[in-house]
């Protein structure tokens, strides 16, 4: 657990090298434990090279601060609601028929990722300006409040932030239109 | 909480057990919360698949790198079988190989790990070549290197055959067998190690011409084996 512990605190530094040590250390037993699942090996491959960079991103917005298991224990968790996800044996509620999948474990909502959709998204996002690209991220990827982000980047006040943020998720919306 | 709370808790990481529950309950009741809330969940999704792309280049070229290390490591352990199995013809007298073969045994339980890393499945069918070749089966694992390579072609599975015909004493099959790859054509990884291996079995077999022949291509080749290589030559004339 120290030892674990140790390796999250050098993820915190961003300290890449630990990442592959991580990924390489536990890779072998997961392909192992994943077997199980009824997916293939290359679902498997893929869903574990997830749940590395999940960790990482935890570790980076701060989900992850102490870990309270093993790390182990922690990757295996991720990488079982991934494969789950997969295998849709999820908790879940539907919008539009589309499924939000739910994870109480993790505190995780997730959708399926739908190619085209997020190949469209994707697209629309690129084109999206710089200043609402770097709001949006710090608050959707990076896990910042708005209060945090209102400081960081020095808005006036929270409520110009909000609009500006409303503002670009709508010019997000309209290229996906056009870009649909 | 309100809605608007919940929500940032949620995307800020800092939502208790008791407040995701409350939102799961939102999300069920309000259908225009819940698409939303669908739509921020997809943006999520989005930017981060934009910012992965380098960490999956990374891990990418982090198995290439291992998969080319684990053979090393592979190899260099090859090495020393034959050292043991036919190193006895070479260094019968001199105390100072006695050394050298301590030094090469070491690394050699390693390898029981690093060949059994496996995930495709033709590379499982190896790993039972593999473990016929690591418990010392040598003419067994050289019969199942062989059926492995008739199905696939891999070069490595030619090197191995090889080995370990020349570990089982079967020199001239094993010699055969080497010399039949174009090793270097191919830009084989195992083009030094083949060629060591040729060498140690011309010497087994007296013929020092050949022997330092395929000796001095391995002392040119970037190879952890060519300083041992330019040993063994210095220790040949």
């Amino acid at each position: 657990m120290v030892k674990d512990q140790f390796l999250i605190d050098k993820l915190k530094q961003n300290d890449l090298k630990t990442l592959d040590h991580i990924y390489l250390t536990y890779k072998e037993e997961f392909l192992l434990y994943a077997r199980r699942f009824a997916l293939s090996p290359d679902d498997i491959a893929d869903i574990y090279q997830e749940t590395i960079i999940t960790l990482y991103e935890n570790v980076q917005n701060k989900k992850l601060v102490r870990l309270t298991s093993s790390l182990k224990t922690y990757l295996f968790a991720i990488g079982k609601f991934k494969a789950y996800k997969q295998l849709n044996h999820t908790k879940k509620i539907y919008h539009d028929g589309n499924a939000i999948h739910i994870s109480e474990e993790m505190k995780v909502f997730e959708t399926d990722i739908e190619q085209q959709q997020q190949a469209v998204l994707r697209t629309s996002w690129r084109k999206l300006g710089k200043k609402c690209q770097h709001v949006l991220t710090l608050y959707y990827y990076r896990g910042m409040t708005l209060d945090e982000i209102t400081k960081a980047l020095a808005y006036s006040s929270k409520d110009v932030l909000k609009s500006q943020k409303s503002r670009c998720l709508k010019q997000l919306k309209d290229l996906v239109r056009k870009d649909g | 909480m309100d809605k608007e709370a919940l929500i940032e808790a949620y995307f800020s990481n800092r939502i208790s057990n008791v407040e995701f529950e409350q939102l799961q309950q939102l999300l069920k009741e309000d259908a225009a919360l819940r698409e939303r809330f669908y739509n921020e969940l997809e943006l999520k999704e989005a930017i981060a698949r934009e910012e992965h792309s380098d960490l999956k280049n990374r891990f990418r070229s982090l198995e290439a790198k291992q998969k080319k290390r684990s053979f090393w490591y592979v190899y260099a352990a090859a090495a020393v079988v034959v050292l043991i199995a036919i190193g006895s013809l070479l260094y019968e007298e001199p105390p100072t190989t006695q050394t050298l073969y301590a030094d090469y045994f070491e690394p050699y339980p390693n390898v029981v790990h690093l060949s059994s890393r496996s995930q495709l499945a033709e590379e499982d069918v190896a790993a039972g070549a593999f473990e016929l070749y690591e418990t010392g089966q040598y003419t067994k694992a050289a019969t199942a290197f062989k059926a492995l390579y008739q199905a696939t072609s891999k070069d490595y599975l030619v090197f191995y055959q090889g080995v370990s015909l020349l570990a089982s004493n079967q020199t001239h099959e094993g010699i055969e067998v080497l010399e039949s790859y174009p090793w270097e054509v191919t830009q084989s990884d195992f083009a030094a190690p083949a060629n060591w291996y040729l060498g140690l079995a011309y010497i087994k077999l007296e013929n020092l011409a050949q022997a330092t022949h395929y000796l001095n291509k391995v002392t040119q080749a970037k190879s952890p084996l060519s300083q041992t290589a330019r040993n063994l030559l210095e220790q040949l004339d």
